[in-house]
């Protein structure tokens, strides 16, 4: 438990196509296992591609992002098995991550099996005592994931991402699909993981007050570009960039409350 | 291609979430034993048909060109050969070279479909067979089936395996654009990102989920293929480069027969095409109860 | 100028592809007989013994000699001069042939098409137009039917009921009375050259004969188009579009004329896929009536195990196939400018 996390963005550039957009342009940004880091930015600014990165499900055109000093797209099979196992991801799109004729036992185990060669029997208890964690019934995880509801498949999306204990998680617009009550329930599982088991966080939004509410460190992200990172209340209450303070403003005009420093 | 996409697990606001899996699960009525039971029957015929008929199917047994009657319900054909025997002994030929046919192309059009779909996006020589591929069977579509299938069998011969692939080599293309397409929509799903995530290897990601998410149009359009293997079967046979005679086979009866009908005999001809229509329309029967409602 | 040059690019890049379509065709087609088992020269000599001189000259006049690669570019540079070689069986000249029997094969193909397309687009109106009527009930049905009962089953039941029972139709064989003399060759397409030719004996001979090869033609593909003709029909009368133009006042021609035109491209796009139906029908539909085109050729080829003819066979057949997917992607195009290639859709 005592390993450390580093992810380490270096000038970091995606591009797509030939001559295509840059979804991301020139990023450089360290996270690890003590960050409680909440990256916002509007749908566009290259927030998805990022965190893409970040779990290495994508790599830089340009520059380098590295996992403890290692270069992700260059890792090596046992490399990549650590890194997998260090950093995991809860991503955007409930309905469509999890596989539609398997069952989410199914897909909450396999990354204990492949990942660390567990058997069925030694996975599925440790899927048991997971989903107990999170207020999951072990019952439904033998349903295929249609049969849940929303706010369900999302805790299986979780359980899927804890069950091989990372030392950083990622959430990618992790709650914004649910209703506003399921949210701060969510919200909470996710925080509690992270302090029990001493985790970074990297939360990633476009709702500021939810990434207020879970991060002390906030990155605002533009047109690909980082424009801002600092604490939390600097950047909500000094914001440096022009845009910062337009977004601060938009939450506090449309009188959210929570956009403010919560308890 | 008249395939309607079932719903996939992709819940609609509100709408009642159902499975995603064709299949399984419905009820048994008047109307689906209606659909099943000429297939099913059809198949009885081609395994005991055989083995029952009057006479030996091959053999000259009667004068030629009897018409209907209590000895030879179908007749007999210009050279004496009884109409019936030679219908019910056909099945199983055309039947086992249409099974085997539709089997071929469904195993090979998916496993082609799965490479050309997972490597069209594909940079270096890889991507650019795959696209190369791709186009290959767009393409092939145009030239006639009889067409190269009649080429392939002058080529390779005309007992029942060469007959089975060049069959196949005609029917495949379909099935596996129809799977490309879905791989290409499989592609895209989040649940393969969760995969990666999960440490799956690619070989074992293609088997666990592109494969079961990708197959289901080329099955359900595995009956028409099974169809269409049957009508062109037939097809070789009454051209004349189908099964040797005097192999009971339906389109060389209906070759044979065919100048009987010119010249007003008309049962050598109409009953192996009456039994050829039929079975094309129990496969279809049978594909529209098992992949679709209603 | 360069305006002109991009209003035309997209046919012309379709153009383009053509070459290389049929160059690839070609390939295939080379490699598919070299796969063929056992040695041609061997199987075609019948077992008779050869001098070693004998044999390699059988080989070079079949093209097998020399490594693939030479192999390879000797039969592309044959099929660019279009020399599909000599029949195995009797040495005449595969592209002599080809140029008689084609012309056969393609006027029924091409007659048959044209009566599906009108027969397709009445057919269409009239189920649309009136839904109840229980003709248009029959036809419909008819149209979902599509493709169950084969063209040979359809032939020998049209022989047997129009010519056998009705005495409507003249006997199956050829394509004119045997008492006839043929038409002089201009175009060498048969009716065409009979028309020309002012012979209206003859020209009377072969519409007779030309009618139930065409009637089992269109009475077995039309329904295809049919089908799809009349969803998307259905569907276009059902769109905004349409309401749009009825609630503006336009002249019910008007609103004919825009209903076609947004059904069409969907139908036109099988049009490709049918030709090859009409095609390959054609091929079987010969056999039938005794006329002498490119199936008869085929078969018999099959029969002598000429592997040249056939060979030369399908590069027609294919050739002409992918001319015609060539033409119908351009009135597709004409049709619907969005599916011209590199044309982007303005976005806003």
């Amino acid at each position: 438990m005592s390993t450390s996390a580093t992810v380490q963005f270096s000038d970091v550039v995606r591009a797509f196509g030939r001559g295509g957009h840059t979804a991301v342009d020139g990023v450089s940004l360290l996270v690890d296992e003590t960050s409680r880091v909440g990256v916002v930015g509007e749908s566009g600014s290259g927030k998805s591609t990022l965190v893409r990165m970040l779990v290495g499900l994508d790599h830089p055109s340009a520059g380098t992002v590295e996992f403890n000093g290692r270069s992700i797209a260059a890792m090596l099979p046992d490399e990549l098995r650590a890194f997998r196992l260090a950093v995991q991801l809860v991503a955007q799109d409930t309905t469509s991550s999890f596989d539609p004729r398997r069952t989410l036992r199914d897909a909450v185990r396999r990354p204990l099996e492949v990942l660390r060669g567990m058997d069925v029997a030694a996975a599925d208890g440790a899927v048991d005592a997971t989903l107990r964690g999170l207020g999951l019934d072990p019952q439904l995880a033998n349903r295929l994931p249609h049969q849940v509801s929303g706010g369900q498949r999302q805790r299986f999306a979780i359980a899927r991402a804890l069950v091989v204990r990372p030392r950083l998680l990622v959430c990618d617009e992790a709650v914004s699909a649910l209703d506003v009550s399921v949210q701060g329930a969510v919200l909470n599982l996710v925080k509690r993981y992270c302090r029990e088991h001493g985790a970074g966080l990297v939360f990633v939004s476009h709702g500021l007050p939810a990434t207020a509410f879970v991060a002390d460190r906030l990155v605002v992200m533009h047109r690909g570009r980082v424009v801002e990172d600092g604490p939390r209340e600097q950047v909500l209450f000094r914001p440096e960039h022009a845009y910062t303070r337009t977004l601060v403003d938009a939450h506090r005009r449309t009188g959210d409350r929570r956009g403010s420093v919560p308890a | 291609m008249t395939l309607s996409a079932p719903e996939l697990a992709t819940p609609t606001a509100g709408a009642p979430e159902r499975p995603a899996t064709a299949g399984p699960g419905r009820r048994w009525n008047a109307q689906a034993v209606l659909a099943v039971l000429p297939a099913g029957l059809l198949v009885v015929v081609a395994i005991v048909g055989p083995f029952v008929v009057p006479y030996p199917p091959r053999d000259v047994v009667a004068a030629p060109d009897l018409p209907p009657n209590a000895a030879h319900w179908f007749g007999t054909d210009s050279a004496g050969l009884d109409v019936f025997s030679r219908t019910v002994a056909s099945t199983s030929n055309d039947l086992l070279i249409a099974l085997l046919t539709a089997a071929v192309a469904t195993v090979a059009g998916i496993l082609i479909g799965l490479l050309v779909g997972m490597n069209e996006a594909r940079r270096g020589p890889v991507g650019f067979l795959a696209r190369g591929l791709s186009r290959t069977l767009d393409l092939a579509q145009a030239v006639p089936a009889i067409v190269v299938g009649l080429v392939l069998v002058g080529f390779f011969g005309a007992s029942i395996p060469s007959l089975v692939a060049a069959l196949a080599v005609v029917l495949t293309p379909n099935q596996g654009r129809l799977v490309r397409t879905e791989v290409l929509r499989v592609r895209g799903e989040a649940y393969l990102d969760a995969a990666r995530l999960a440490g799956e290897r690619p070989f074992r990601m293609v088997l666990r989920h592109v494969l079961p998410n990708s197959a289901w149009p080329a099955l359900e359009n595995a009956t028409l293929v099974f169809g269409s293997a049957i009508v062109l079967t037939a097809g070789l046979g009454f051209l004349g480069v189908g099964l040797p005679p005097p192999t009971p086979e339906w389109g060389t009866m209906i070759a044979v027969g065919a100048p009987s009908a010119a010249a007003g005999r008309w049962w050598a001809a109409l009953f192996p095409a009456i039994a050829l229509a039929v079975s094309v329309f129990a496969m279809s029967a049978l594909g529209r109860r098992l992949f679709r409602d209603g | 100028m360069s305006g002109l040059v991009r209003r035309n690019l997209w046919w012309v890049r379709r153009l383009a592809v053509l070459p290389v379509h049929l160059f690839v065709f070609a390939v295939v087609v080379f490699f598919l007989v070299r796969l063929v088992p056992g040695d041609p020269v061997r199987s075609l000599s019948g077992g008779q013994t050869m001098t070693p001189e004998q044999y390699e000259a059988a080989r070079e006049h079949l093209g097998l000699s020399g490594s693939i690669v030479e192999q390879l570019l000797a039969f592309l540079g044959r099929i660019g001069r279009l020399d599909l070689g000599s029949s195995v069986a009797n040495g005449t000249s595969v592209s002599a042939e080809m140029a008689t029997r084609l012309p056969q094969t393609a006027e029924l193909a091409v007659l048959a098409m044209t009566l599906s397309a009108a027969v397709t687009l009445a057919v269409g109106f009239f189920v649309v137009l009136r839904p109840g009527n229980p003709l248009s009930r029959a036809l419909a049905g008819y149209a979902r039917a599509a493709g169950a009962v084969p063209d040979f089953c359809l032939g020998v039941a049209a022989i047997f009921v129009f010519y056998s029972v009705l005495h409507w139709a003249p006997a199956p064989i050829g394509r004119y009375d045997s008492l006839l003399n043929p038409p002089p060759r201009t175009t060498g397409f048969p009716l065409l050259d009979a028309a020309l030719s002012s012979d209206a004996l003859l020209l009377g001979s072969m519409l007779e004969h030309l009618v139930l090869p065409v009637l089992v033609l269109v009475v077995a593909y039309a329904p295809m188009l049919m089908k799809l003709f009349i969803r998307s029909l259905s569907q276009s009368i059902g769109d905004q579009a349409t309401r749009f133009r009825i609630a503006s006042g336009a002249s019910p021609l008007m609103v004919g004329l825009s209903i076609t035109r947004r059904a069409l491209p969907s139908s036109v796009a099988m049009f490709g896929t049918i030709f090859g139906f009409m095609l390959g029908g054609a091929v079987i539909v010969e056999q039938l009536f005794a006329i002498p085109g490119m199936g008869e050729y085929a078969v018999q080829a099959v029969g002598r195990a000429d592997f040249v003819a056939l060979q030369g066979f399908l590069l027609v057949v294919g050739a002409v196939s992918l001319v015609v997917f060539f033409v119908v992607d351009v009135i597709i195009m004409l049709l619907d400018p969005r599916r011209r290639p590199g044309v982007t859709v303005e976005e806003g």
